[in-house]
């Protein structure tokens, strides 16, 4: 009976998701184009769907193709989609390869965490970037699928009206501090603290989150955050991105990042050309200018980032500052996913 | 009392058979049959295929169309696991204290609206409109400042006033969650119920009065007995609702590791690091599922007695308003304080929010601020596509599923086919999947099918999905209404020769007319606001205003997304009135009115 139940359900599952059998996509052929190849073709597409932090904004958009427009004398017309939840979009490319469709997108600016999870599933398309465009080698992500586009620090914030500075903490421990109980908000996003993993080690990560833990922390996801952190009902955030603190600054919230602390935790956005991407050129021509001087200062003007493996950067100066966590391919492929349920858990995120 | 089981109505119809009358009606019953039959098919294939992608997502792991052996391995995580017992027993609680929130106010509300001579009747209506429009991350927010046990002005104030150390309220818990939620969904009950209440026959009351019953008992003994289905309906929609709701418990229960099913699925679809665990959220929207069909099938023998709650038949019906006389403006207090819980206080947040750089307690110094630079600045974040594309949405989505719902209920109410209890429990499944999960099925399958069927990509797969989401919503209101409709009106339109799409649009529709309204009314705001489909579905260009102020709300704009909310809720306020003044016109002279 059992059997027969699962060879019906298996032949229902084969007409409803037959179609869409996995499909083996490797990764195209090394790029050997030249940059003006890659603007000839570029030119003929005429237009590039991107996927981005809704923080850039249409506005910065139209900033970003202005500028790149005018630095290779093309044309193109950028159709800039907001991000709305990074995982569900990298699924829904994961998931419209799969099924043998083009993704949404020519290109997704998205974090290295989430590069880890597109190059797991064949979804980037593979360019000769040093070889063909002279790119910074060490800007280069997941065996050089992936381009730096710019860096995101990650550190412990607070509202510098309802703490002092003073009483704020000033390392990592600091958060640890009995005075702080029941004033820290620690978000979902756990996967800061397997990052702070790859340097310390699971032991003595798994002993700082315990004790975190036991701070009688506010849970939230990372927008409800900042939200409480703004009107004080929090006063620390364990750990904030400077996407964030960058709005405070401009908005004059009083939500500042502990200063210099050591070590950082970075998080990389990630540019490159998605598998069957419909305006292949125009995906690798953006690439390559956001990693050029032009790309980096428009960038900086729209989101206040630059990235860390460009010399003379904001970004660049930050890192020279102290201890760096950049993500390693290697831990993000086998540790990552794992220390982020772990920890998860251990702060009370199922 | 209907026809057929009227002696002197069914003699009277018999005494009109002839051998061409005969053939007719078996003709007409060969029709009738293909008609349902032909309905209960596509029903079947849009609500059914997506679902068992979910189902078929559950005995899975890894993304959907990913080849792969069926497994347990799911069902094993949940089901071993007994943290599940106790998010189900969180949810339990959470759900059945959203009901009985609901309940307390959108009952006596419904009543006074649409059976007294309540004043501003009109305004109130319009205002049972505007809830809906506010964010409901901002409306939990709103309820933060003001009960937070750290921050909120009313614990704060009464800290003071009375000398207390500690706060005296506290909404990180399982009542003050249900609060939140049950005050939020009152409008959505008002107007699953205010057709069936707009219905209700007077002469039934008034018998009551003559025989000396007061009103609060004639309310309790008549009024809510005699729409015990409306209720009902109402009663498993909320429970679904608060089944698969998220903000409130995400914002409210986090804080004090209250979770509840809808959480845990949101975690296991968005991961920190990896990709969605659709397997593992389709186990845990299985238990959703369940409920779900059970709920229906309860509800479904409720509505096989309908003949128990007729109450608009062919003698005379003339609904006439009960006078409140010195009650009134208790009455109007009443209201008012649902108001100020539910718009007044929200609103004002969503104000004082908008106007300011960044959200802050109100104060003297946040009020040296005050700008209106989010308000300058919508046009710049926001486009126009947007815009249209939400036109386009909230024109089409209520329309078709407005169109099945009746389709759907008349065959459910009517007609004694065996497979109207499968229609009916069909149309109830898409509310009881998680509405992430069927989106999921639904982009997977529009993907596949692309060529067949090219609406991948374009605003149409979130028409689609939102048409046929809330054929759940619109079924339950039309099955109330048409519940309380006496067959033999129509079966009098037949016996004059008119045929059934005919006596259907010439004398049902017209007679549930304000559950027509009001049915597509609520299915076009819940679509404007739904954004958990439209994330998943939405692709460049067809990005819809729900999905633009969930992206500014995940980049701290909090004041653009206030600012946009208040201009939505003006504009929708505005359209809301006209719609329904145009309405009101338009059923001057006839007996029913919402």
């Amino acid at each position: 009976m059992i059997a027969r139940l699962a060879g019906w359900l298996s032949m229902i599952a084969l007409v409803v998701g037959g179609a869409g059998m996995v499909q083996d996509v490797k990764a195209a052929g090394a790029e050997k184009g030249s940059l003006q190849s890659v603007i000839g073709g570029a030119k003929k597409e005429g237009t590039l769907n991107f996927y981005a932090s809704s923080a850039m904004g249409p506005k910065g958009a139209i900033a970003i193709q202005d500028a790149l427009n005018k630095k290779y004398g093309v044309a193109l017309e950028f159709h800039y989609t907001p991000s709305g939840s990074m995982t569900r979009d990298v699924a829904k490319v994961a998931t419209a390869l799969a099924a043998g469709g083009p993704p949404d997108w020519d290109i997704m600016i998205v974090n290295d965490a989430h590069y880890n999870t597109l190059t797991k599933n064949d979804a980037v398309d593979r360019v000769d970037w040093v070889g063909s465009f002279g790119l910074e080698p060490k800007s280069l992500y997941y065996g050089g699928l992936a381009v730096t586009v710019a860096s995101q620090f990650v550190a412990p914030a607070y509202n510098k009206q309802t703490l002092k500075p003073s009483d704020a903490p000033k390392n990592w421990d600091g958060l640890l501090d009995p005075k702080l109980k029941g004033k820290i908000g620690v978000a979902s996003s756990t996967h800061h603290w397997a990052r702070l993993a790859q340097l310390w080690g699971d032991e003595k990560t798994t002993q700082f989150v315990k004790a975190l833990a036991e701070q009688k922390i506010m849970k939230g996801r990372v927008p409800e955050i900042y939200t409480r952190l703004q009107l004080g009902e929090v006063q620390v955030a364990a750990t904030m991105v400077d996407d964030y603190i960058i709005v405070a600054r401009r908005t004059g919230a009083p939500v500042v990042f502990v200063e210099n602390i050591d070590p950082v935790i970075v998080t990389q956005w990630l540019g490159a050309p998605l598998q069957k991407a419909k305006h292949r050129n125009a995906a690798i021509l953006l690439t390559v200018f956001l990693s050029s001087d032009e790309g980096q200062a428009v960038w900086e003007k729209i989101m206040g980032q630059t990235s860390m493996y460009i010399k003379g950067t904001s970004a660049y100066k930050r890192a020279q500052k102290g201890t760096v966590i950049a993500l390693d391919a290697k831990f993000a492929r086998t540790e990552l996913g794992k220390l982020s349920r772990k920890y998860g858990k251990m702060l009370g995120y199922r | 009392m209907s026809a057929s089981s009227n002696p002197e109505v069914s003699d009277a119809i018999e005494g009109t058979r002839s051998p061409i009358v005969a053939r007719r009606r078996v003709r007409r019953a060969t029709t009738g049959q293909i008609a349902v039959a032909v309905v209960t098919l596509l029903v079947g294939l849009v609500v059914c295929i997506p679902v068992i992608t979910v189902f078929l997502m559950s005995l899975r792991t890894g993304l959907p169309g990913r080849s792969g052996p069926l497994t347990i391995e799911n069902f094993q995580e949940v089901f071993l696991d007994p943290f599940t017992y106790q998010v189900l027993l969180n949810t339990a609680l959470f759900a059945l204290g959203t009901i009985v929130v609901t309940l307390l106010f959108a009952v006596p509300i419904v009543w006074l609206l649409t059976r007294t001579d309540l004043p501003y009747r009109k305004t109130i209506y319009v205002l049972m409109t505007a809830g809906i429009l506010i964010p409901t991350f901002l409306r939990t927010i709103a309820w933060i400042l003001l009960l937070s046990p750290k921050i909120g002005l009313i614990n704060q104030l009464i800290m003071e006033l009375l000398g207390l150390e500690n706060p005296p309220f506290s909404l990180y818990n399982i009542p003050g969650m249900a609060f939140v939620q049950g005050i939020s969904l009152v409008p959505a009950a008002f107007f699953m119920l205010s057709a069936a209440y707009s219905a209700m026959d007077p002469s039934l009351e008034e018998a009551a009065y003559a025989s000396g019953v007061s009103k609060l008992r004639t309310f309790l003994k008549i009024n809510l007995p005699i729409t015990v289905p409306a209720i009902a309906a109402v009663m498993i929609y909320l429970l679904m609702t608060a089944f698969s709701v998220f903000e409130a418990p995400a914002i409210l229960g986090l804080p004090a590791d209250i979770y509840v099913l809808s959480s845990v699925i949101y975690f296991a679809i968005t991961p920190q690091v990896g990709l969605p665990d659709y397997g593992l959220a389709g186990a845990y929207g299985l238990i959703m599922l369940v409920t779900g069909v059970a709920a229906s099938v309860l509800y479904f023998r409720i509505v096989r007695e309908s003949r128990k709650y007729v109450v608009v038949t062919g003698r005379g019906y003339r609904p006439k308003r009960i006078e409140l006389g010195r009650y009134r403006y208790l009455a109007v207090a009443f209201i008012l304080l649902y108001f100020a819980f539910e718009i007044f206080m929200p609103f004002a947040v969503l104000v004082w929010a908008s106007l300011l750089p960044y959200l802050q307690v109100p104060s003297m110094a946040a009020l040296s601020k005050v700008t209106l630079a989010a308000y300058q600045s919508i046009p710049e974040y926001a486009g126009l596509r947007p815009f249209m594309n939400t036109f386009i949405l909230i024109g089409l989505a209520p329309a078709v599923a407005i169109a099945v719902s009746i389709a759907i209920s008349w065959i459910v109410v009517r007609t004694r086919y065996r497979i109207r209890g499968l229609l009916d429990g069909l149309a109830f499944l898409p509310h009881a999947v998680p509405h992430i999960l069927f989106a999921v099925a639904l982009s997977y399958l529009a993907l596949v099918y692309r060529t067949a069927l090219p609406i991948y990509g374009t605003i149409f797969i979130i028409v689609f999905a939102h048409a046929i989401s809330f054929i759940s919503y619109g079924t339950r209101v039309m099955n109330s209404a048409m519940i309380q409709i006496d067959p033999e009106l129509e079966e009098a339109g037949r016996a004059c020769g008119a045929s059934t799409p005919r006596v259907v649009g010439r004398i049902t529709i017209p007679l549930v007319a304000a559950a027509v309204f009001n049915g597509w009314l609520w299915i076009a705001l819940l679509s404007y606001r739904e954004v958990t489909m439209a994330l998943v579905l939405y692709s460049p260009g067809s990005e819809v205003i729900s999905t633009l102020i969930w992206k500014m709300w995940t980049s701290a704009y909090v004041s653009q997304v206030s600012a946009l909310g208040v201009v939505m809720i003006l504009i929708v306020l505005v359209l809301v009135l006209v719609l329904r003044t145009v309405f009101v016109r338009a059923q001057m002279g006839t007996p029913m009115q919402g």
